[in-house]
C-alpha cells in the first residue's frame, strides 16, 4: 500500500516537475517570442492602411492599423514569417492591401509593361541614332590646330565682350 | 449680396474668354484686325474680372459669411484671420478660382508682352489660353447645371443629377441657412509649406500653359522657326522654376508637418505634380537642340503638348479623387468632363501635328552617337521612361479596377526600384553632357577631359567600398539592393561635381587668358554673361546636392519604435555620427493657438556621452475639428537629422511611445534645392544679349505687322 503510494506520489512529483518544466519552458519561449515595435513595423511597412490613402500600416495612426499592427505581433510570436504574414492579411483583406501587388496573373502588368516600355524607348533610341548617323554624310571635322573647344570659348567670350562694350 | 457680386464677375469672365477665343479666331482667319484687338481687351478684362472675384472671394472668407458654402467649409470662427485668407486653396472650388485667375493674369501678361513681337501668334495664343480658362471657369460657374433639364429629358437622370450638383461648385454659392459656424481649414494644412506650396505648384501648371500656347500657334500658323522657341524659353523656365519650388516646398512639408520621416510617398497626388515637371524638364534640354541645331522639332511639340495634357491631367487627379477609388470620380461632374477636356485637347493637339509635320522637317542630321545631341536624346528617353513608369503605376490601381475588377496599390517599393536605377542613368547623362561638344567629339580630348572626374568617381566608390561600417547599413528595405550600387552612385555623383567644377575651372581660365581679368572678377564675369549656361551648371550642381541627401536616406536611414517609463531611454545609432541616446523626462501641456492645445514630451538627447539638447516632439489637439496631429522635433546637423515623433502615451505620461529616425545627409536635400532654385532664377534672369537675339529672330522672320496701338 505504501510502496503503492509512494510510487504515485514519485509519478505525481515527477509529472508537476515536467509540468513546471514545460511551463516554464512554454512561458520563456514567449517571452524569448514577443516581437518588438522595429520588428513588427517592419512587416507593417509592406501593408497598406485599408481605410486611408497612400499610407503604410507603420506609419497609419488610426485604429484599424494599431489593431492590425497588434495581429502582426501576434502572428509573428507563433513564428510566421514575413511572407505568411503578407498572405494572411491578403487573403483575408484582398490584394490591395498589399504595398505591392502579388506578382501574379493580372497584377504582372504592374513590372511588365514599364520594363517593356523602357527597352522600347531605349530601342528606338538606338535605332534612331544608329539610321541617322548612316544617313548624315560623314564629314571628317577638320583637326584645328590647338584646343578647339577652348577656341569656341574665346570667340564667345570676345563675341559678347564687343556687344558690351558697344552699350 | 457680396458673393452676388462675385458670382456676376465669374459669370462675365466666363463668357468674355470665349468671346476671346472667338474673336481672336475669326479675327485672324477673316484678317479683321479690330476682332483681334477686341479678343486683347476681352483678355484684359477677363484678368480683371477674376481679380474681382478673387478679392470679394477672399472679403467673404475674412468676413466669416457662412452663408456661403466654401466659406463654411474652408474656415471657422476660430481661425487666424491670415488662415482664412490663405483658405482660398484650402479646398476645390477656391482652387479652381485661384487657378483660374492666376491663368487670366499668365494669359494677360503673355498676350501684352508679345504683341509687338510675334503678332503674328498672338490670336492663336488667345484661343488656346482662353478656352483652358473657359474650361475652369465653366466649372465653377455653374454652367453645366444648365444641361441637368436637357439630360433629363433625353432619359439621363444619373447625368442629369450630376450636372445640377455641378452648381454648387462655385464658389459663392449660397446656402438657403446660415451655419453658426465653419468647418474650418484641414489642420494638416495650417501650415506655412502648405500655405506657399498650392500657389507655387499652380503657378507652375498655369506657366506650361502659355509655353503650349505659343507651339500651337506657331504650328497652326506654319511660323515654325525660331521665334517662337526663343519667345517660350523664359516662360517655360519660369513656369519650370514655380513647379520646382512647389515641389520642393511639398517635400519639405511633408518631411516636417506629416511625421513619418520620410518626405516623399509616391502618392498619386505628388505624382501627378512631379509628371509634368518630367516631361518639362525633358523639353528644356531638347529645346536648347532645336536652338541649336533646328533638330527634333518635332519632338518638341509632342513634349510641350504632352506637359500641357499633364497639366491638364494633374488638376484632374488631384481634384477628383479617381485614384484613391474609382467609385469617387462618378460622385462629381468634375472627373469626367476633366477627362472629356483631356481627351479633347489631346486629339486636337495630335491632329493639328499631323497636319503640319511638314513645316517641322530637321535642319540637320545626326552626325555622330558621341555628341551632346546624342546624350541630350538620352536624356530625353530616360525622363520619359520616369515619366512613363510614374504614371503606369499611378493609374495602375484605376486599370486593375476597370479591366480586371482587382482592387491593387502601388506603393513606393514599385517606383523606388524601376525609378531608382533610371535616376541614376540620368545623373550619369548629366554628368556626360557638358563634357560632350555638338555634333561629334574628338575620343582624344573627351579622354583629356573625363581624365579628373572617372578618377574622382573611381576613387569614391573604392574609398567608400572600403569603409567597413557603411556595408551593414546599406540595404533598402524590401531589396536586395546592397552597398555595391550605393557606393556606384556616390562615385557618379563626385564625378558629375567635378565635371561641373572643371567646367567653371575651363571657362574661368579661358575668360582670364582672353581677358586678362583676375580668377575671382573671371568667375564672376563668365557667370554673368553667361547666365543661362552656368545657371544651368548650378541647377545640376543643385541636382547633384539632392541626390546626396536623397540616397542618404533611402539607404541608410536608422529607425526605431519603443515605450518608455519616465526616466528610462533608449539608443539609436547613427551610420555617420555614432550613437544617440534619448531620455524621456515626462510630458507637457501648452496652448499653441486659441483653438489648438499641445502635448509635448521632454526629451534628453546625448550622442556619445556629450550633451546634445531638449526635443519636444508632440500632439496638437485641434478642438474644432476633433483631430490629432503629430509634430515631430529634430535635431538638424550637416550630416543628419534626429527626426523623433511622439506616437502615444499611457497613464497622462507615465510611460509614452516614440518613434524616432536618423535621416543620414537630408540637409543636403534642402541646401540642394535652394543652389537648384538660385541656378534656375539666375538662367531666367534677363541678359541684353538674350533681348538682342529676339529681336534679330523677330526681323529674321520677315512677316512682322507693325504695331498699330
Amino acid at each position: 500500500m505504501s510502496e503503492v503510494l509512494r510510487t504515485a506520489l514519485r509519478c505525481l512529483a515527477f509529472s508537476s516537475f515536467v509540468l513546471v518544466l514545460a511551463l516554464a519552458w512554454d512561458v520563456s519561449g514567449a517571452l524569448a517570442q514577443t516581437p518588438s515595435p522595429d520588428e513588427i513595423n517592419r512587416v507593417a511597412k509592406m501593408l497598406s492602411c485599408p481605410t486611408c490613402a497612400g499610407i503604410n500600416v507603420a506609419d497609419c495612426p488610426t485604429e484599424t492599423c494599431a489593431q492590425w499592427r497588434a495581429k502582426i505581433g501576434e502572428l509573428l510570436a507563433e513564428g510566421k514569417t514575413d511572407q505568411e504574414i503578407l498572405e494572411y492579411f491578403a487573403a483575408r483583406y484582398g490584394d490591395h492591401v498589399l504595398q505591392v501587388p502579388p506578382t501574379r496573373g493580372f497584377f504582372l502588368g504592374v513590372w511588365i509593361v514599364p520594363i517593356l516600355a523602357i527597352l522600347a524607348g531605349l530601342g528606338t533610341f538606338g535605332y534612331l541614332v544608329h539610321r541617322w548617323t548612316q544617313r548624315s554624310v560623314v564629314r571628317e571635322i577638320p583637326a584645328v590646330p590647338g584646343d578647339i573647344v577652348e577656341d569656341e570659348y574665346v570667340r564667345r567670350v570676345e563675341q559678347e565682350l564687343q556687344l558690351w562694350q558697344k552699350k | 449680396m457680396a458673393a452676388d457680386l462675385g458670382y456676376v464677375a465669374l459669370l462675365l469672365a466666363f463668357v468674355l474668354s470665349v468671346f476671346a477665343a472667338l474673336a481672336a479666331w475669326w479675327g485672324e482667319r477673316r484678317r479683321t484686325i479690330e476682332l483681334v484687338f477686341s479678343a486683347r481687351n476681352s483678355v484684359l478684362a477677363v484678368a480683371g474680372l477674376l481679380t474681382l472675384a478673387v478679392l470679394i472671394e477672399l472679403f467673404l472668407l475674412l468676413s466669416g459669411d457662412f452663408r456661403v458654402m466654401y466659406v463654411a467649409q474652408v474656415t471657422n470662427r476660430a481661425m487666424p484671420a491670415f488662415f482664412k485668407l490663405t483658405a482660398l486653396w484650402g479646398g476645390q472650388a477656391g482652387s479652381l478660382l485661384f487657378w483660374s485667375w492666376l491663368m487670366a493674369l499668365f494669359a494677360a501678361a503673355a498676350v501684352l508682352g508679345g504683341w509687338q513681337r510675334t503678332r503674328l501668334l498672338i490670336p492663336k495664343v488667345i484661343v488656346v489660353t482662353q478656352l483652358t480658362l473657359a474650361f475652369f471657369l465653366s466649372l465653377i460657374s455653374g454652367i453645366w447645371a444648365l444641361l441637368a433639364s436637357p439630360l433629363e429629358a433625353l432619359g439621363m437622370p444619373a447625368s442629369a443629377a450630376l450636372m445640377s450638383e455641378m452648381e454648387t461648385l462655385t464658389p459663392f454659392y449660397q446656402l438657403k441657412f446660415t451655419p453658426v459656424d465653419g468647418n474650418g481649414l484641414n489642420p494638416l494644412l495650417r501650415h506655412w509649406g502648405m500655405i506657399i506650396h498650392p500657389p507655387l505648384l499652380y503657378l507652375g501648371f498655369v506657366g506650361f500653359v502659355i509655353p503650349f500656347a505659343f507651339a500651337v500657334a506657331a504650328l497652326s500658323t506654319r511660323q515654325t522657326g525660331d521665334l517662337w522657341i526663343r519667345v517660350i524659353r523664359r516662360w517655360t523656365l519660369v513656369a519650370w522654376l514655380f513647379l520646382s519650388m512647389g515641389l520642393l516646398v511639398g517635400m519639405w512639408w511633408a518631411y516636417g508637418v506629416l511625421g513619418w520621416g520620410g518626405y516623399w510617398g509616391w502618392d498619386p497626388v505628388e505624382n501627378a505634380a512631379l509628371m509634368p515637371w518630367l516631361t518639362g524638364t525633358a523639353f528644356l534640354h531638347s529645346v536648347i537642340i532645336q536652338e541649336r541645331r533646328g533638330m527634333f522639332k518635332v519632338w518638341n511639340m509632342v513634349l510641350i503638348m504632352v506637359t500641357y495634357g499633364l497639366v491638364i491631367f494633374g488638376t484632374f487627379l488631384t481634384r477628383s479623387g479617381v485614384v484613391s477609388s474609382v467609385h469617387a470620380f462618378a460622385q462629381s461632374g468634375v472627373g469626367p468632363l476633366f477627362l472629356g477636356f483631356v481627351a479633347a485637347t489631346f486629339v486636337a493637339s495630335v491632329l493639328l501635328l499631323f497636319t503640319r509635320l511638314d513645316s517641322l522637317r530637321s535642319e540637320n542630321a545626326l552626325d555622330s552617337w558621341v555628341s551632346r545631341e546624342a546624350v541630350f536624346l538620352l536624356n530625353n528617353v530616360l525622363f520619359l521612361a520616369i515619366f512613363f513608369v510614374t504614371f503606369w503605376g499611378t493609374i495602375f490601381p484605376v486599370i486593375s479596377e476597370l479591366l480586371a475588377g482587382q482592387k491593387a496599390i502601388v506603393g513606393p517599393p514599385f517606383f523606388n526600384q524601376v525609378n531608382g536605377p533610371l535616376f541614376g542613368l540620368l545623373v550619369l547623362t548629366m554628368g556626360i553632357a557638358p563634357l560632350m561638344p555638338w555634333r561629334r567629339a574628338s575620343p582624344g580630348k573627351l579622354a583629356r577631359l573625363l581624365v579628373w572626374p572617372v578618377l574622382a568617381g573611381l576613387a569614391t566608390t573604392l574609398g567608400l567600398l572600403a569603409v567597413p561600417t557603411l556595408r551593414q547599413f546599406a540595404i533598402l528595405p524590401g531589396t536586395s539592393l546592397r552597398i555595391v550600387p550605393v557606393t556606384a552612385f556616390y562615385g557618379l555623383l563626385v564625378f558629375t561635381l567635378v565635371v561641373i567644377g572643371q567646367e567653371f575651372w575651363r571657362g574661368t581660365r579661358t575668360r582670364r587668358r582672353a581677358v586678362g581679368e583676375a580668377y575671382w572678377t573671371a568667375l564672376v564675369n563668365l557667370v554673368r554673361y553667361n547666365r543661362r549656361r552656368y545657371g544651368g551648371y548650378l541647377v545640376h550642381l543643385g541636382v547633384v546636392l539632392i541626390a546626396l541627401g536623397v540616397i542618404g536616406t533611402q539607404f541608410f536611414k536608422v529607425e526605431t519604435q519603443r515605450n518608455l517609463a519616465r526616466g528610462e531611454s533608449f539608443t539609436i545609432t547613427s551610420p555617420l555620427t555614432g550613437t544617440y541616446t534619448v531620455t524621456y523626462e515626462g510630458l507637457s501641456a501648452s496652448i499653441v493657438a486659441e483653438d489648438v492645445r499641445r502635448t509635448a514630451a521632454v526629451l534628453k538627447i546625448t550622442r556619445e556621452g556629450q550633451f546634445v539638447g531638449l526635443l519636444q516632439p508632440g500632439q496638437d489637439f485641434f478642438i474644432a475639428q476633433e483631430q490629432a496631429m503629430t509634430t515631430p522635433a529634430m535635431h538638424h546637423s550637416l550630416a543628419e537629422d534626429l527626426y523623433i515623433i511622439l506616437a502615444g502615451w499611457e497613464d497622462g505620461g507615465v510611460t509614452a511611445t516614440f518613434k524616432a529616425y536618423v535621416e543620414p545627409l537630408i540637409n543636403w536635400l534642402w541646401i540642394g534645392g535652394l543652389v537648384f532654385i538660385l541656378g534656375t532664377a539666375m538662367a531666367v534672369w534677363p541678359t541684353p544679349v538674350e533681348e538682342r537675339r529676339i529681336a534679330v529672330a523677330t526681323s529674321a522672320s520677315g512677316r512682322v505687322v507693325t504695331a498699330r496701338s
